[in-house]
């Protein structure tokens, strides 16, 4: 039976901080966390800190695209290849 | 599933449809195992060329993204060893399950009690942060590209990097607490968050 949220310590809970951001949790075991988050006043900040720099992280990263010159060289070299291989 | 062979033009087709639309993806791997946009490029030409030489034996409908990671970040391993450039040699604990030493992250801790938001991300530019990342050792790098821009599971990246799963998590926490690190002392240099010391 999963213990109330109120229960599991901080030290516990920011434990898991990454597992609980990766999605890599058990339905249970994610429940258990989340709502400790939510309810505590001192682990919650450091949740709303990972979750914002992960978001810089994706902003700053996700923008580039491969050139379309490469895109043309790289067809071309496949068809060349299905060609000739 | 047997793949339809009956012509190039099938097999060019099958190709160009499941794995060139991760074209961009490999090229953002590609760009943070380099660091370079020129030596990206031919990365992703020589990822692209392997895999689809090999594409008879990749099973349709499977991971092909990871795949075409697993290959690219082996060409690109294949290639520092040949020119004998080494990152920094990063020691670890591969036996040692969990996080690391304390779960109360010391950066956070700093920034709380002047910026609780963390509004001074905003004040980072994007090429700060690209610059940050690709500092990190190869394998703390490459652990945080695919988990935190590709949103790969800790089970696609531990076979893709070929370590247990305990050492993924490892890799993660250490590179996240590197990376917050590096940008901190780089938001405090330039004014966007004053320095103070951690109280908890």
């Amino acid at each position: 039976m999963a213990r109330p949220p109120e229960m599991i310590s901080c030290e516990e809970d920011l434990a898991l901080i990454y597992e609980f951001l990766d999605g890599e949790l058990d339905e249970t075991e994610h429940h258990r966390v989340g709502a400790h988050f939510e309810a505590c006043q001192r682990c919650y900040p450091h949740l709303h800190l990972e979750q914002t720099f992960r978001e810089a992280v994706q902003r700053a990263a996700r923008g580039e695209t491969a050139p379309p010159e490469l895109k043309a060289r790289l067809r071309e070299l496949i068809a060349q290849e299905a060609t000739h291989g | 599933m047997t793949r339809d062979d009956s012509g190039t033009n099938s097999r060019g087709a099958s190709f160009q449809d499941e794995a060139l639309p991760h074209l961009d993806a490999v090229y953002r791997f590609a760009l943070r195992l380099s660091g370079a946009a020129d030596h990206a490029e031919d990365l992703v030409q020589e990822t692209f060329l392997r895999a689809f030489r090999s594409w008879d034996q990749y099973t349709p409908g499977t991971q092909c993204k990871s795949w075409l990671f697993t290959i690219c970040r082996n060409v690109f391993l294949r290639q520092r060893e040949r020119s004998q450039r080494h990152d920094e040699i990063v020691t670890e604990n591969v036996n040692r399950e969990g996080p690391g030493p304390n779960p109360i992250n010391p950066v956070w801790s700093s920034v709380l009690g002047v910026d609780p938001e963390g509004d001074f991300f905003d004040s980072i530019v994007d090429g700060q942060i690209i610059e940050a990342i690709n500092e990190l050792p190869e394998e703390y790098r490459t652990a945080v590209v695919l988990s935190d821009i590709e949103g790969m599971p800790y089970n696609e990246i531990a076979e893709l990097m070929d370590v247990p799963v305990g050492t993924v998590k490892s890799r993660l926490f250490r590179g996240r607490r590197q990376l917050q690190k590096v940008l901190y002392d780089y938001a405090v240099e330039m004014g966007y968050i004053p320095a103070r010391t951690g109280t908890e």
